[in-house]
This record gives C-alpha cells, sequence and structure tokens, in this order.
C-alpha cells in the first residue's frame, strides 16, 4: 500500500521522458477516462482522444520549460486540462466539480495556445511531407533528436548504436537528405 | 548542408541563438548571407513542421501503451474470473458480513460534516489500483491519519496522507485481497470518519 506522492515528475519528465510519460499515462488514463465519461457526458472512445491530448499537451509544456512547477497535484493539472479539452469539444456550460480556478485558467491558455501552435503554412506543411516520408532510422533519429529532445547518448542506446558519434554522423545525414529534398521540391519545374 | 552549418541550426534549436554574422564566418561555410538567412528560416520551418510530426508519432506512441494496458487488464481479469472456485459461499459470506460495532456508524450519506467524503459514495467497489477520493469544503487539514480495517476488525493498513485541494488518493493492491467487506477509517485529531468499501461487490452472497 503506498500513498500518493506529489513526486517531482516534471523534473523526470524532463530526464526520462519516455519512462516517465509512459507511467503517468498507466496511473491516470482508466481513473481520469471514467471521471470524464461520468462528469462531462463523454464517450469512451471521446474521454481516452482528451486524455491523450492532455498527456501530449502537458509533455510539450515540460519539454519546452513553459511548466517547470506544478501548483497543484499532476493528477490536478492534468484533470483541468482533460476538463478543458471536453469543454471545448462540447462546448456548452458544463458544471466544475473540482478544479482549482487557477489550474483552470492557466490550462485554459496552455490550450488556446497550443491550438494556435498547431496552425501551420505552406513551407512547414512541405516540410512535414517530408518528414512523414522519411524511412528509418531518419524518421526515428530526428524524432528522438528534435521532439523528444532526447541526447545523442540515449540515441544510440535506444536504437542499439555503438556510440553517441554513430548518432552524430546518421543524423547529420539525415537532416542533409530532408533539406535536398525539401529544397528540390521547392524547385520551380520544367 | 556543412556539418558546422547544421551544428550551428544545432545550438540555435536548443538556444534560440544564432552567432554574429561575421565575412570569417560565411566564408567557413561557403555561403551567402541570404543563403545563411534562408537555412535558418528553414530550420524554424522545420521545428514548427516537426512538432506536428512529433505530436503524431507521440500519438502513435500513446495507442500502443493503451492496446497493452488492455491486453494486461484483459489477462488479470480472465485470472480473476478462474479463481472464483477459491472461494467457497461459507466464507464470502463471512468476508460480507457487516462487522457490528460500525453499524450505524458507517458515514455513508451526512455531507456537512467536516470529515466527510464526497465522492466516491460510501459502500463503493475497490476495483482499481488507485483510487481518488474527495472530501467536503469544510476540511482544512493538511493531511489525515487513516487506516483500512478488514470486517473482523483487523487492521490491514494504516497511514498519513496528504490533501491537496480536499482531494486525495489511495493506492491498494486490492487483487492481493480477499473478496469482502472493508471499512477506511479517516482520523483527524480527535475526529473519525468511517466509510465501508467492498473488494469483489459482485460476489457478496444475497
Amino acid at each position: 500500500m503506498n500513498k500518493y506522492k506529489n513526486t517531482d515528475w516534471l523534473l523526470l519528465l524532463r530526464n526520462e521522458p519516455n519512462q516517465t510519460l509512459k507511467t503517468i499515462y498507466c496511473n491516470h488514463r482508466k481513473n481520469c477516462v471514467a471521471w470524464l465519461c461520468k462528469n462531462f457526458k463523454c464517450r469512451e472512445t471521446e474521454a481516452e482522444d482528451i486524455f491523450q491530448e492532455a498527456i501530449i499537451i502537458l509533455y510539450e509544456k515540460v519539454q519546452e520549460r513553459k511548466l517547470t512547477e506544478l501548483r497543484s497535484s499532476l493528477k490536478s493539472y492534468l484533470y483541468a486540462i482533460s476538463k478543458h479539452l471536453a469543454f471545448q469539444k462540447h462546448r456548452k456550460s458544463i458544471e466544475v466539480l473540482f478544479a482549482p480556478n487557477s489550474v483552470e485558467f492557466l490550462a485554459n491558455q496552455w490550450v488556446t495556445q497550443q491550438t494556435q501552435e498547431t496552425d501551420i503554412n505552406n513551407k512547414e506543411q512541405q516540410i512535414l511531407t517530408v518528414l512523414q516520408n522519411l524511412r528509418n532510422p531518419c524518421k526515428t533519429i530526428l524524432y528522438a533528436y528534435y521532439f523528444k529532445k532526447m541526447s545523442m547518448e540515449e540515441i544510440a542506446q535506444m536504437m542499439n548504436y555503438k556510440s553517441s558519434d554513430v548518432v552524430k554522423t546518421q543524423k547529420y545525414r539525415c537532416m542533409n537528405k530532408l533539406f535536398k529534398i525539401f529544397l528540390e521540391s521547392k524547385k520551380p519545374k520544367d | 548542408m556543412d556539418k558546422q552549418l547544421l551544428d550551428i541550426l544545432d545550438k540555435y534549436f536548443q538556444t534560440g541563438q544564432l552567432p554574429s554574422l561575421t565575412p570569417q564566418l560565411l566564408e567557413e561555410l561557403n555561403i551567402t548571407e541570404q543563403e545563411f538567412q534562408e537555412m535558418c528560416l528553414t530550420m524554424d520551418d522545420f521545428l514548427v513542421a516537426m512538432k506536428v510530426f512529433g505530436r503524431q508519432e507521440l500519438k502513435k506512441e500513446i495507442e500502443t501503451w493503451k492496446g497493452e494496458m488492455d491486453e494486461e487488464e484483459l489477462g488479470e481479469a480472465q485470472q480473476i474470473t478462474d479463481g472464483l472456485d477459491n472461494f467457497p459461499d461459507a466464507n464470502l459470506k463471512r468476508a460480507f458480513t457487516p462487522q457490528p460495532l460500525y453499524q450505524g456508524l458507517v458515514n455513508g450519506t451526512n455531507r456537512n460534516k467536516p470529515l466527510s467524503l464526497v465522492v466516491p459514495l460510501n459502500g463503493f467497489d475497490w476495483n482499481t489500483h488507485s483510487i481518488d477520493f474527495q472530501l467536503t469544503k469544510d476540511f482544512t487539514a493538511s493531511h489525515l491519519s487513516f487506516q483500512i480495517e478488514n470486517n473482523q476488525n483487523v487492521t490491514l493498513f494504516n497511514d498519513t496522507i496528504d490533501i491537496v485541494n480536499y482531494q486525495f488518493s489511495l493506492d491498494l493492491d486490492w487483487k492481493k485481497l480477499h473478496p469482502g467487506r472493508y471499512y477506511l477509517k479517516l482520523i483527524d485529531g480527535n475526529k473519525v470518519a468511517i466509510f465501508e468499501f467492498f473488494i469483489r461487490k459482485d460476489l457478496m452472497p444475497d
């Protein structure tokens, strides 16, 4: 039997993002999904999507150093974001059950910001298409380095490379390839 | 792309800062100032695209975790069903009998007491690893003591718990407990509130 402790999850998320995010997801998924279904009349699949989105928002905010301190428990934070996402989804007045106002306010800001940030222009869309069509190991290396912000050593370990130097060289090749494909796609066709 | 240029762009990715552009640096990189600016702008676009791409990939990863969890849960449910023969009716009857000492003390409906739960409702089925509790807003202390007893008055667990925003969570390895009736005692100084809960309430004899 363990009592609930508000460990410094944010630090763990920054230092060991892979395992920590999975732990947080597994610890809170079932209860939060049930809570969303019960209090916000969400269907289960909808609640699963909302919780997944909340997890991603948490992850991104920690990685971007926009969330460096929790004023309430991690659970309250996740529930507040989930609640706001449910609000956004339904766009109707739902009784507020138990999220502290300050957390709710911050969650509103973050979610709004999140929505704005995902609007991308044509050039970014072109690069996204190139990224989506990349093959491994480039896809995994670039995702691990630029999105997960993993170190070269961590990537080497994850991908069973002999050393971080191998990853560095491989990453250089991948970026070259990506920029080349992108710049070629921009050239006017004859 | 030159390796040195990629290092500069990576540093820009990590710190958000670019080095001052000197003719010497441009010569080393073998590009014009305009080309350099264009590469930086492309890097900005790449990072925005990476954010969208990363979200898509992370969603795929989360779907895998979800699948793993569901599979694990299915396996555990199967184990529980397989083990039903281990609980003969007489044992179940005994395990679900209310503790006479607590008759009338179980705090089921009074929401006005300073030490009372809003959720879960009294008599809940403990069927998940962690349960979230919410106290009424009259409760002001930052921590509580608690005890968990079976219906034979045997204390199984006791500890203190921090209260954040009237909430706390308790973890219980419920699958290792015998099906039956249990009691959760919350203690704040000289105030005690008792709540009952069940393990495998579906096995409770009529």
